[in-house]
This record gives structure tokens, C-alpha cells and sequence, in this order.
């Protein structure tokens, strides 16, 4: 097969500035791209999340009824709709497959979510304790940023 | 969807990762179309085809794909 110069082909882009070439600097690029901006976005805003979720948990124990117990239990919600802006940020910002895979993570987890739910309430037939929707939700979030982080990492 | 990427590339030397690079696609959408797991959408196509300067379809190849539930004759 004929090697050709990348410069003598029309149309085509000038060459690329050579990469990292030690083993050290390979190791860094990769770890420094997958912590990248999305990555700590999507992480910050589940912690933010969880956060909320157990300051929101112990409201009830810890703070009189009033203005301030209600802001708290309903806070989950700013951070949940902060880490959906921050997720769609993401989908935004990449390319068409990482999209598509955004797209398939998004129906994984609603696939996993409802066959969880199911499994709940066949459980609560059978006579089992009820289980909190709170385990259901922390479960799916949890799913779905792991997926997340998997199709950031592999579109590094 | 066939496509003869792979060998245009490496006809330039270039890796998946610079031919990603030349795209503004990641590296992982690059290495889906050169397998087939993934279609371009037009417009990468497009920009696939103007890069090596090749019109699309000498790029990519359709083939009509088999009938999922074949009727028995």
C-alpha cells in the first residue's frame, strides 16, 4: 500500500504537535482527562445530592416545624434538578456517539428502575417490610452515574 | 455500513486519536464508525469525507440490511 504525505493530500489538516511519549505522561494525560470538568461536575453535584438527601433525612428530628424544616426537606430538588442541568450540560457538550450513549445510559437506568420497583412490589406482596422509595431513588441515581462515568471514561 | 476508514487512515499515518482530533469527535466515535457499531450522522460523514477529500460514498458503503423476520416462501 502506497504511504502517503499527509501534506500532499488536498484538503487535508497540517500534522499534529507530537503527543505525551513517556509512560509517566501517558499515565497523566489519561488520569487528567478522565478527571476532567463533567466528570467533577456529575461527581460534585451527587455528593451535593446525597447531601441534601440526609441533611433533608434528619430535618425532621433536628428542626422545629416552620419555614426553615420545609426549605431543607424540599432542597433535594435544587440539587437533583442541578445535577440534571449539569448531566445535560454533559450531553450537550459531547459528540453524537458519546450522545447516543448518554441516551442509552438514561434508558438503562429506567430499565433497571423499573424492573427494581417491580421487584419491591412483588417483595411487598409476599409480605415483606416496606421499603423506602428513598432506596429506590438513591439506587437509580447511583446506576446512573456509574454508567455515566463508564461512557466518560471509555470517550476519554 | 462498510467503510474503508481504516485504511485511509493509516495510508496517513494518523491514529484514531488524530483522526478524532482532525474531527472534534472523541476518540471512542471514531473507533464505533471504523467498526460499525456506530452510523455517522450526515454531517459527520460530510466532514469525514472532506477531510480525505473523497466523496462519501467511496468512504462508506450501504448494504441493504437482511429482513429481520423473513417471510417463508
Amino acid at each position: 500500500m502506497p504511504v502517503i504525505n499527509p501534506n500532499s493530500v488536498p484538503g487535508a489538516s497540517p500534522p499534529l504537535p507530537p503527543g505525551p511519549t513517556t509512560p509517566v505522561d501517558r499515565a497523566l494525560a489519561r488520569v487528567n482527562r478522565f478527571y476532567s470538568l463533567p466528570v467533577v461536575g456529575i461527581l460534585g453535584s451527587l455528593w451535593a445530592y446525597l447531601c441534601t438527601v440526609v441533611m433533608a433525612a434528619l430535618a425532621p428530628r433536628y428542626l422545629a416545624a416552620g419555614g426553615t424544616r420545609e426549605f431543607v426537606l424540599l432542597l433535594p430538588l435544587l440539587t437533583a434538578l442541578l445535577a440534571v442541568c449539569i448531566i445535560f450540560w454533559v450531553y450537550l457538550a459531547s459528540d453524537e456517539y458519546v450522545r447516543h450513549r448518554i441516551l442509552k445510559c438514561a434508558a438503562l437506568t429506567g430499565v433497571i428502575m423499573a424492573f427494581s420497583t417491580l421487584g419491591y412490589f412483588c417483595l411487598e406482596m409476599l409480605g415483606h417490610e416496606r421499603l423506602s422509595m428513598i432506596v429506590v431513588n438513591l439506587y437509580g441515581w447511583a446506576v446512573f452515574t456509574v454508567l455515566m462515568l463508564w461512557v466518560l471514561y471509555r470517550a476519554r | 455500513m462498510k467503510n474503508i476508514l481504516p485504511e485511509l487512515r493509516a495510508q496517513r499515518g494518523w491514529t484514531q486519536g488524530d483522526l478524532a482530533t482532525q474531527l472534534a469527535v472523541s476518540r471512542q466515535t471514531v473507533n464505533a464508525v471504523e467498526t460499525g457499531r456506530y452510523e455517522p450522522s450526515l454531517s459527520l460523514a460530510f466532514a469525514i469525507a472532506a477531510l480525505f477529500a473523497q466523496p462519501i460514498e467511496a468512504i462508506f458503503q450501504w448494504q441493504r440490511p437482511p429482513p429481520r423476520f423473513a417471510r417463508e416462501p
